[in-house]
C-alpha cells in the first residue's frame, strides 16, 4: 500500500470517528447555538461538510488517473 | 380548494410515465440494458439515479415524522449516508470493476464467482429478495400518504396506492433500468427543489427564520434537540450502533448494486461518491421541517403524516400538490428500482442460476420483465394487510441487507474467506435478527438490534473460515485478475 492510500483511509477512518460515540457525546448539547442552529445539529451538518471535503482530498490523492493503471 | 394539488400530483404522476417509457422504446432489450443499462451511465446521469434512488419516501416522510416524534435521533440519517459514500469512494470502483470483467448483472453474480457457489448466490438472492419487500412497501405506503393527505382526503390511500402503483409497473417493464433513470432525473430534480424550499419555507412562515424557531423548540421542549431524544430511549449506544450498521449496510442493497453496475466507467464511481454527500444536505431541511411541525401542530396521532398535514392547514393548495409531488417522486424513484432488483434477483440467480441453468439470457430478461406486475402486487398486497411506521420498515430492511457486509468487503479484501465461512456468518445473523423479532432474544447495552446481528455475523465468520480450509488458489486468481 503506498503512501497515499494511507492516507486516503486515514481521512476515510476520520469520517466515521466524527459521527460516532465519543465524539457523539461531546457534541450532544443545546447550546451554544451557531448560525441559529442548535449545537449538535450544527454538528451533524458540519461533519457532512467535512466529510465531502475529505473525501474530495481522497480523490485528489488516489482518484486521479494515475491508479487506473494498477 | 384540494384538486389543484391533486391535479398536479395526477399530471407529475403521468409525466413520469411517460418519460419512463419513451427512454426505452426502441431500444433493444439484452440482459446488459435491462438490467444495467449497458454499463453506460455518465456523471449526471448515475448521480441523479443513485440520489433518487438513495432517497425515497422515508426521506421525505419518515424523516420529518421522526423529528417530529422523537427529535435529535434522526440526525442518524444524514450522517451515515455520508458514512456511506466514504466507505463508496473506496469499494464502489471494486465492485464496479469485478462486475465489469466478469459480466456480473446482479450482487449474487459477485459471490457466486468469488466464492466459487451457484448455491451462495441463491441463498444472498432469497435473502436480498425477502429484504427488498420490506423496503419496497415503505415506498409504497409513502406514496399512498402523500396522495391521501395532499388531497385532502379526497383519494383514499389505497386507490392511490394502486395507482401510482400500475404507472411504475408501466415504465420498468418497458424500459428496465434506463427507464428508471430517465424519469429519476425528473423525480431527483424536484426533489431537490421541494426539499430545499419546505426547509426555508415552513420556519420562516411561522416563526421568522431558522433560528428564532429552534430558540423557541429549545424552551418548548429541549429534549427534542439532543440525545436521547424526545421518548428518551435512543441514546448514544444507539446512535452509534444505528449510524455504522446502517452505512456498512447501506451499499448491500442489490439495487445499489445493480446501479454501480451502470456506471461507464470508475471515474464516475468515483467522482459520485465524492459528491453524492452534498445531496445529504438536502435532509437536514427536512428535519427542520419537522421540527416546524412540531411546534405548529403537536400530537398528531402519525407522525409520518406531520409534514403534509402542516402544509395541507396552513399553505395554499398549490404549494401542498408542489410538495405532494416531490414526495411521491422520492417514493416512486426508489420503488422502481427496488422492483426492478427484485425481478433480477429472481429470474436471474433463483430462476437461471439456480433453478432451470438452460435458460438464455433473453428468456431471462423476459421472466424478469413478466415479473414486474407479479412483484408490484404482492408488495401492495402485504401492505394492505400490515401498514406500519415507515422508519420500522426501513430498519427492518437495512438489518436483514447489512447482514451481506461481510461477504462482500471480506471478499473484496481478504483472499482468505470462504464460502462456509460467509454462509455460516450470514445464517447466525440473520437467525438473530429473527429471533429478535420474535421476541426470543434481547439485545444489551440498548445497541441497535441489527448491529449486534452484524457483529455476531462477523464474529462467526471469521471463525468459520479460519476453521475450513482455504479457497483454492487457482479459482481466487481468475477472480482478483480483473
Amino acid at each position: 500500500m503506498n503512501k497515499r492510500m494511507k492516507i486516503a483511509i486515514l481521512l476515510a477512518i476520520i469520517n466515521f470517528l466524527g459521527a460516532i460515540w465519543p465524539v457523539t457525546y461531546w457534541v450532544n448539547r443545546i447550546q451554544p447555538f451557531v448560525f441559529g442552529l442548535p449545537f449538535f445539529l450544527f454538528w451533524t451538518t458540519l461533519w457532512i461538510f467535512v466529510c465531502f471535503i475529505n473525501l474530495a482530498i481522497c480523490y485528489r490523492l488516489i482518484g486521479g488517473k494515475r491508479e487506473t493503471r494498477t | 380548494m384540494t384538486h389543484i394539488s391533486l391535479w398536479i400530483i395526477i399530471g407529475w404522476l403521468i409525466l413520469s410515465t411517460v418519460v419512463g417509457v419513451l427512454a426505452g422504446v426502441k431500444r433493444k432489450f439484452s440482459m446488459e440494458e435491462w438490467f444495467v443499462g449497458q454499463r453506460g451511465f455518465g456523471l449526471i446521469l448515475f448521480y441523479v439515479v443513485a440520489a433518487a434512488e438513495i432517497y425515497s419516501a422515508f426521506a421525505f416522510l419518515g424523516l420529518a415524522g421522526w423529528a417530529y416524534k422523537f427529535g435529535a435521533p434522526i440526525y442518524y440519517a444524514p450522517m451515515y449516508n455520508v458514512l456511506a459514500y466514504t466507505l463508496f469512494f473506496f469499494i464502489g470502483p471494486l465492485i464496479w470493476k469485478y462486475g465489469k470483467t466478469h459480466g456480473y448483472v446482479t450482487q449474487p453474480d459477485f459471490f457466486i464467482h468469488r466464492y466459487q457457489s451457484p448455491s451462495l448466490g441463491v441463498a444472498v438472492a432469497i435473502i436480498g429478495f425477502l429484504f427488498t419487500i420490506p423496503y419496497l412497501q415503505l415506498q409504497i405506503m409513502g406514496t399512498g400518504m402523500i396522495i391521501q393527505v395532499s388531497s385532502g382526503g379526497a383519494i383514499n390511500w389505497q386507490a392511490a396506492v394502486i395507482v401510482s402503483s400500475l404507472a411504475s409497473i408501466i415504465f420498468v417493464t418497458v424500459s428496465g433500468l434506463r427507464g428508471i433513470a430517465w424519469t429519476n432525473f425528473l423525480q431527483a430534480i424536484l426533489m431537490l427543489v421541494t426539499m430545499f424550499s419546505v426547509g426555508f419555507l415552513f420556519p420562516h412562515k411561522f416563526f421568522g427564520g431558522v433560528g428564532e424557531m429552534f430558540r423557541r423548540l429549545a424552551e418548548v421542549s429541549p429534549q427534542h434537540l439532543i440525545l436521547p431524544g424526545k421518548a428518551g430511549t435512543l441514546g448514544l449506544g444507539w446512535y452509534t450502533s444505528t449510524t455504522l450498521m446502517s452505512a456498512l449496510g447501506f451499499w448491500m442493497w442489490p439495487h445499489l448494486f445493480l446501479t454501480t453496475y451502470s456506471a461507464k466507467n470508475i471515474q464516475i464511481i468515483r467522482r459520485n461518491a465524492v459528491i453524492l454527500p452534498l445531496f445529504a444536505f438536502a435532509l437536514i431541511p427536512i428535519i427542520i421541517v419537522g421540527y416546524t411541525c412540531f411546534l405548529m401542530a403537536p400530537g398528531l396521532k402519525e407522525p409520518d403524516h406531520a409534514m403534509l398535514i402542516t402544509l395541507t392547514r396552513f399553505f395554499p393548495s398549490w404549494v401542498a400538490g408542489v410538495v405532494g409531488a416531490g414526495g411521491m417522486a422520492a417514493a416512486i424513484s426508489t420503488s422502481s428500482a427496488l422492483t426492478l432488483s427484485a425481478c433480477t434477483l429472481f429470474s436471474r440467480n433463483i430462476y437461471q442460476k439456480g433453478i432451470n441453468p438452460r435458460a438464455s439470457d433473453d428468456q431471462t430478461v423476459r421472466l424478469a420483465r413478466a415479473l414486474v406486475p407479479v412483484v408490484t402486487v404482492l408488495a401492495v398486497v402485504l401492505t394492505f394487510m400490515r401498514p406500519k411506521m415507515l422508519v420500522t420498515l426501513l430498519l427492518l430492511g437495512y438489518s436483514g441487507i447489512a447482514q451481506f457486509f461481510p461477504g462482500v468487503f471480506l471478499g473484496l479484501f481478504w483472499r482468505r474467506a470462504t464460502k462456509a465461512g460467509i454462509y455460516a456468518g450470514m445464517i447466525a445473523g440473520i437467525g438473530s435478527l429473527l429471533a429478535v423479532n420474535f421476541g426470543l432474544l434481547r439485545f444489551p447495552f440498548g445497541l441497535f438490534f441489527g448491529f449486534w446481528g452484524l457483529l455476531i455475523n462477523l464474529t462467526v465468520c471469521l471463525l468459520v473460515t479460519l476453521l475450513t480450509s482455504p479457497p483454492p488458489k487457482e479459482a481466487l486468481d481468475q477472480f482478483y485478475s480483473a
